[in-house]
């Protein structure tokens, strides 16, 4: 998905809400793949842009700063599942359409995975395979030069292949 | 194009931003060097198993209309919560005159089923001139059953 730059308030939070409210669910709902979840990250990121509104000037940095603190406020909740015991985690309401085990358990590594990563390595990620910007565009989006943006491509996609690598030996990846 | 100019273009060629040309140059050199080309192959392989974990566009869109905001209110009578304390009062006000109709309502039917054959054949004798104390509290002695549902009313408008 191509992300297009019409001019927009950046620094108001009820026209940054109307506008990217929607994108920013879609990039919680990569990383999390459970519709509560990216809801609540969705609300996390708004309500942090209403407490504490960052200093941006233009519409790209304020898309940025929304991937960004998607990306953190999903960390966030990873960990902090993590850190909850499994008898929890068995009271959380599954979704309608949970994919079945197999395919969970690739998520859970390609989770492992992302949360192995820096944030910008992660961000980068994100970016460029889910919506498959260009590295120019994800280098104005985040301030990063392009070069850098592409070493941070590299290198995590290095860190995912070396996470899933057991299951690429194992053949239950192509 | 050797291997450093290989790893120069290999993010460009893994995320798809290489001409024909240069992309064909990258093909060639990856015939001919095996380190390049398992690097990139697991590399490839690495954004092939992250793409399949992230869900579709399709997927993703569907799921967006959720987050569609509710229509804005119109301009209108808006029903909702009373704010205030004068909305309280003026509801408890409406709640009493509805109450009281009703009972009125109930005594006026329960009157007619008791004398209703009586007051077809003889004329009612004239009420005497009573304040509305002593008329309460003779209907109360007339209608027992009704004067505990009654008294609750007055209570009410007298508060």
């Amino acid at each position: 998905m191509k992300t297009s730059f019409e001019l927009c308030e950046p620094l108001d939070p009820e026209t940054c809400f109307r506008d990217h409210r929607a994108r920013v669910y879609r990039w919680a709902f990569a990383m999390c793949r459970r519709h509560a979840d990216a809801l609540d990250v969705t609300q996390d990121v708004f309500l942090s842009l209403v407490r504490k509104p960052p200093a941006l000037s233009s519409r790209r940095a304020a898309i940025g700063w929304l991937r960004r603190a998607t990306a953190n406020r999903v960390v966030d909740r990873w960990r902090g599942e993590s850190a909850r015991t499994a008898r929890e985690l068995a009271h959380v309401p599954r979704e309608e359409s949970e994919p079945p085990l197999e395919t969970r358990e690739l998520y859970e590594h390609v989770r492992a995975a992302l949360l192995g990563l820096s944030e910008q390595q992660r961000i980068v990620l994100m970016a460029k395979c889910y919506d498959q910007l260009t590295f120019q565009q994800i280098a104005d989006e985040i301030g990063i030069a392009v070069p850098t943006a592409k070493t941070h491509y590299l290198r995590a996609l290095a860190a995912v292949r070396e996470r899933l690598r057991p299951l690429v030996e194992a053949g239950r990846i192509q | 194009m050797n291997c450093v100019q290989f790893n120069d273009r290999l993010a460009d060629l893994l995320g798809g931003e290489l001409d024909a040309t240069q992309h064909a140059e990258a093909r060639r050199h990856m015939e001919t060097c095996a380190r390049c080309h398992d690097s990139a192959r697991g590399l490839q392989a690495a954004a092939a198993a992250l793409e399949a974990h992230l869900p579709s566009q399709a997927e993703a869109e569907h799921r967006t209309r959720a987050l569609s905001l509710p229509r804005a209110p119109r301009a209108t009578t808006t029903i909702g919560r009373p704010t205030g304390r004068w909305a309280y009062a003026a509801l408890r006000y409406a709640a009493v005159i509805a109450l009281a109709f009703g009972a009125g309502h109930a005594y006026r039917n329960a009157s007619t089923t008791d004398n209703g054959i009586a007051s077809q054949v003889e004329e009612p004798a004239p009420k005497p001139d009573l304040g509305l104390t002593e008329r309460f509290a003779r209907r109360t002695n007339e209608f027992p059953a009704a004067s505990s549902f009654s008294r609750a009313l007055m209570a009410l408008a007298k508060q």
